[in-house]
């Protein structure tokens, strides 16, 4: 694995901010095997004015700035991404230099037209959305608190997306485990049939991980020796039937989170690197304040960002595999 | 100093005691030739452009790349005005004393 000149630079450019944000670690799904604790709601009032603060800071030196909303589902706090990409485009008027772009996953629940009109609207035009495979085994693993399946509402909401005209980007992410393995094939057909002409949608075939959540042992995720080789063969299915692929998957890009110029904000205020692993304690790097400034623990940022010195691979692609914490005495 | 011929690589004793961060969050880069290399990367408008064959063998941050000059990225404590980089001439006139001065090295990029 080779890590590019130009991602070395841009990851310790100081005119490049990368947020990625919280607005409620709450969600209204019940995956099997989500990682997350869903124990805190939405975003404080002092952490959304920090944000905002924070950006005002940065402005006059930024070249480029991306958000990126994460959560919990933050289409459940839609109010704070309006909230804070409507600061963002005031800073636009008075610093026309920066690139803004702005993304977000969601499980597109709440993701109807006139939302996501809305969104596109406001600068969100990138969006990642996941699939467990066809509706049998969707509806088995992303399911609603009570249990009930969740697939036909989506698919109902990103179909509806092909209608919308401009650019935007949507990434499907497919899900694959050995339940769904030999579903997934039919499911390649079902998106090729409704989007395989639209190259606004991109496929993301996975496969799907033990993350860290109580329901891990019920995962049952492909063998190891032939993970590799089941995904591809799988991608090369769904190319040859003519579907985007989502372009990443072909060249090594490291974790966004070596990026010195990369901070997850939850919705408390924490700063972490990593979306995953949330709670783990090399993972707090400190905290953002009313006022738009950070509390950081350098030493611990710079240890994330360690492999793109030693251009080790596996500290690119997992900062966290092998990590050791310089604060843990 | 004059880099030629290439952009120059990336030093092997750079490490994370090169930087620092600001109240911001905003990365500080500390070592000069580390802050030089970013510069010279990020300033490029494609970063797989090559160099004109027709330079003169000095390569600048911002020029040369495919005959044009690139966006200039001045140092604002130059004290020597900076003409456009490898046009039409094939002549290179920046030199790097004009981006990165000493006096600079705390700066943000």
């Amino acid at each position: 694995m080779n890590l590019s000149e130009r991602m070395f630079a841009a990851s310790l450019a100081g005119n490049r901010l990368f947020l990625i944000l919280l607005p409620t670690e709450a969600c209204n799904f019940r995956c099997v095997y989500c990682y997350e604790k869903r124990e805190d709601g939405r975003m404080e009032e002092s952490v959304i004015q920090g944000v905002k603060n924070l950006l005002t800071r940065r402005a006059a030196d930024l070249a480029d700035l991306r958000i990126a909303w994460f959560g919990g589902e933050p289409l459940l706090a839609r109010d704070i991404i309006e909230d804070v990409h409507g600061h963002v485009h005031t800073l636009l008027e008075e610093h026309s230099q920066i690139r803004f772009s702005a993304d977000i996953t969601t499980n597109a629940y709440y993701l109807s037209r006139e939302v996501f009109e809305d969104l596109l609207k406001r600068g969100v035009t990138m969006y990642q959305i996941s699939f467990d495979g066809p509706r049998e085994w969707h509806d088995r693993k992303s399911v609603l608190p009570g249990g009930k399946g969740t697939f036909a509402r989506i698919w109902k909401n990103v179909t509806a997306l092909r209608q919308v005209p401009g650019e935007f980007k949507v990434i499907l992410r497919i899900h694959v485990d050995e339940d769904n393995l030999e579903a997934i094939p039919d499911f390649i057909v079902q998106c090729r049939d409704a989007f395989g002409q639209d190259s606004r949608f991109q496929f993301f075939i996975r496969a799907l991980s033990r993350l860290g959540g109580s329901r891990d042992h019920q995962i049952r995720a492909l063998e190891g020796g032939l993970q590799d080789e089941r995904i591809a063969a799988l991608r090369k299915l769904a190319s040859s039937m003519g579907l985007n692929e989502y372009c990443s998957q072909r060249t090594f890009t490291p974790c966004y989170a070596v990026q010195g110029n990369c901070f997850v904000v939850r919705a408390d205020g924490r700063i972490t690197k990593c979306t995953v692993s949330l709670d783990h304690p090399g993972n707090q790097m400190g905290r953002l304040h009313q006022n738009g400034t950070m509390t950081l623990n350098r030493e611990r940022m710079l240890a994330w960002m360690r492999g793109l010195f030693s251009r080790d691979s596996e500290a690119l692609r997992c900062p966290l595999s092998g990590f050791s914490d310089p604060c843990s005495g | 100093m004059i880099i030629g011929g290439k952009a120059m690589p990336p030093e092997k004793s750079w490490n994370t005691n090169d930087l620092d961060f600001d109240e911001n969050g905003q990365l500080i880069i500390k070592n000069p030739s580390l802050k030089y290399y970013i510069l010279e990367m990020m300033g490029k408008s494609d970063p797989d452009a090559v160099p004109n064959p027709n330079c003169d063998g000095v390569l600048i941050p911002q020029g040369c790349a495919g005959g044009q000059a690139g966006p200039q990225m001045p140092n604002p404590n130059c004290e020597t005005p900076i003409t456009a980089g490898c046009g039409d001439s094939g002549k290179c006139e920046i030199t790097i004393e004009c981006l990165i001065k000493p006096e600079t090295e705390e700066e943000n990029i």
